[in-house]
């Protein structure tokens, strides 16, 4: 069944999404280390486009559901598919994009290296070990850093910035990457409310050019609200809570459109 | 509510341990120093002799006999030489196997016997690894370079898998999950997190070795320790000690270089109360 969505009146996107398949379903699914879930029974869809933010309190499980789903933890029991492939295994390489709560950076290399990891998946073996990206690849990230408010820093070490701009670094090596999925732990915890916005910007803008779903943790339960079109509020081992957004979007026929 | 019970025992368990494991930990160290030193009979060491060997040992060492400073010069830059060559070889052979090793990059099958392969490295001290070489291809250089090479791998590969392991985990998970190959991981998030350590590694195993070369000499695997051993067969200690001085010279010398090379790749070391 193919239907049509349109996104968010209230980030003032314009974009159509053909909607197939969700990119992310589970049924009944329980996440957990080593045996012990901390989630049990979980059930939920992620469609195309749209935007889920996980809240609740520390140590409820948030970061363990979202490493499940990005293929780091096997999941305990249950289903789990991520775009069309069920978990453990992996998607599509390239697909998929996580940002982990310390955003996953290599320190000691430069902006310009980090946002060409999002294109590792291009690269063959012998430009990987000789380091080399290609010629395009190269300005697609500097264009990425332009976009992120992050051009002439592209020889600077992540090091060397703060956390900000580190956050903003982790947002063009997504634009670099276009995942059709995105699973992004606490982007905006710690930082000033200007700071916040212009990295909920970013994100927006990304989601609008590639329509791609994501998955966030929010400590926040406005902020979770104000960007995501479905809250999950986690807590007791389970789905506590589901807050559909007031900016969530409303299927439309295609015509609307045209 | 089984896991709530079992994370309470154990919590419990832990505590317990903590507030009686010092205490016994510190008991059973002393106990063990004790009985060491009885086993070993160093409480009767006989002291008597040793005022005599010490003035016998200084008439003949004082004065040193400079004439043999070219023969030393000569001996220690070839000691350099091997333990150079040793260290770069070693260097390079051990980083596949190091990194195979880490158990935050490779499943247990495969680091387990890596780990195997460095351990056996490390059994034998490169003296005792030179005499091996001597006896397979006789004395010589050559039998040092091998010695110092396989001992290197051995040492420097266990403290590589350990910098490897003591990683921050999420640049590894994170670069994987945007579909990048191990390989890919290895090339772009580990070996550039790592590449600080593993210079400052580098450095600290060259002053090591250089040590060491040194002293494989003595069974025959060339260098200064090969002229050291030399003179002490003809109990030429007015000889030994300038020998033996510009080894301790040049120790000197390779520790300061290492530190400010050092240095200059982690930053500058010093803090508030090293000033």
């Amino acid at each position: 069944m193919t239907s049509v969505s349109t996104c968010k009146p209230k980030r003032c996107c314009e974009i159509t999404v053909t909607r197939s398949s969700p990119p992310i379903r589970c049924r009944g699914l329980s996440v957990g280390y080593n045996e012990d879930p901390v989630l049990e029974n979980l059930s939920f869809t992620v469609g195309n486009g749209s935007t889920v933010a996980l809240v609740g309190r520390s140590g409820c499980g948030k970061t363990t559901l979202l490493k499940t789903l990005a293929g780091i933890l096997d999941p305990l029991d249950g289903e789990a598919t991520v775009l069309s492939t069920s978990l453990p295994q992996s998607p599509s390489p390239g697909e998929l994009g996580y940002i982990p709560q310390s955003l996953g950076l290599v320190m000691h290399e430069t902006v310009l290296t980090n946002v060409l990891h999002g294109r590792l998946s291009d690269l063959g073996r012998m430009r990987s070990l000789l380091g080399r990206f290609p010629a395009d690849a190269k300005t697609d990230a500097r264009e990425a850093l332009e976009r992120v408010g992050l051009d002439g820093y592209e020889q600077s070490r992540v090091k060397e910035l703060s956390g900000g701009q580190r956050r903003r670094v982790a947002i063009a090596r997504a634009f670099v990457q276009e995942p059709r999925v995105l699973l992004a732990d606490e982007m905006l915890s710690e930082l000033d409310g200007e700071t916040a916005q212009s990295i909920v910007d970013c994100l927006i803008t990304l989601q609008q050019e590639t329509g791609m779903s994501v998955v966030i943790v929010e400590h926040n339960l406005e902020m979770a609200k104000d960007i995501s079109d479905t809250v999950l509020r986690l807590g007791a081992g389970g789905i506590e809570d589901r807050i559909e957004s007031e900016s969530a979007c409303e299927p439309v026929p295609r015509q609307s459109h045209e | 509510m089984s896991n709530v019970d079992r994370t309470t025992s154990a919590a419990s368990f832990r505590t317990h341990l903590k507030t009686f494991g010092r205490p016994l930990l510190f008991i059973l160290v002393f106990v063990l120093a004790v009985w060491s030193i009885w086993i070993l009979e160093l409480h009767q060491t006989d002291f008597s002799g040793g005022a005599d060997g010490l003035t016998f040992l200084y008439g003949a060492a004082i004065p040193p006999e400079m004439s043999v400073l070219e023969v030393g010069l000569r001996g220690l830059l070839e000691t350099l030489y091997i333990a150079y060559v040793g260290t770069l070889f070693g260097v390079l052979l051990s980083l596949p196997v190091s990194l195979v090793a880490s158990r935050n990059l490779f499943p247990w099958y495969l680091t387990l016997p890596a780990r195997w392969f460095l351990a056996m490295l490390r059994v034998l001290p490169s003296i005792l690894w030179a005499v091996i070489f001597v006896i397979l291809i006789g004395t010589g250089p050559a039998a040092g370079v091998f010695a110092i090479t396989l001992y290197t791998i051995g040492f420097i590969g266990k403290l590589e898998y350990e910098a490897f392991e003591g990683l921050d985990n999420e640049p590894i998970e994170a670069v994987s999950s945007l579909g990048a190959t191990r390989l890919q991981v290895l090339r772009f998030v580990v070996l550039p997190q790592a590449i600080n350590s593993l210079i400052s590694q580098t450095m600290f195993m060259f002053e090591y070795n250089v040590r060491h070369a040194a002293a494989i000499g003595i069974v025959g695997a060339g260098g200064i320790g090969y002229y050291i051993m030399g003179y002490l067969d003809f109990l030429q200690y007015d000889r030994v000690v300038v020998l033996l001085a510009i080894v301790f010279l040049t120790v000197l010398v390779i520790d300061e270089f290492s530190y400010r090379l050092r240095s200059f790749f982690l930053g500058d070391m010093s803090t508030s109360i090293s000033k």
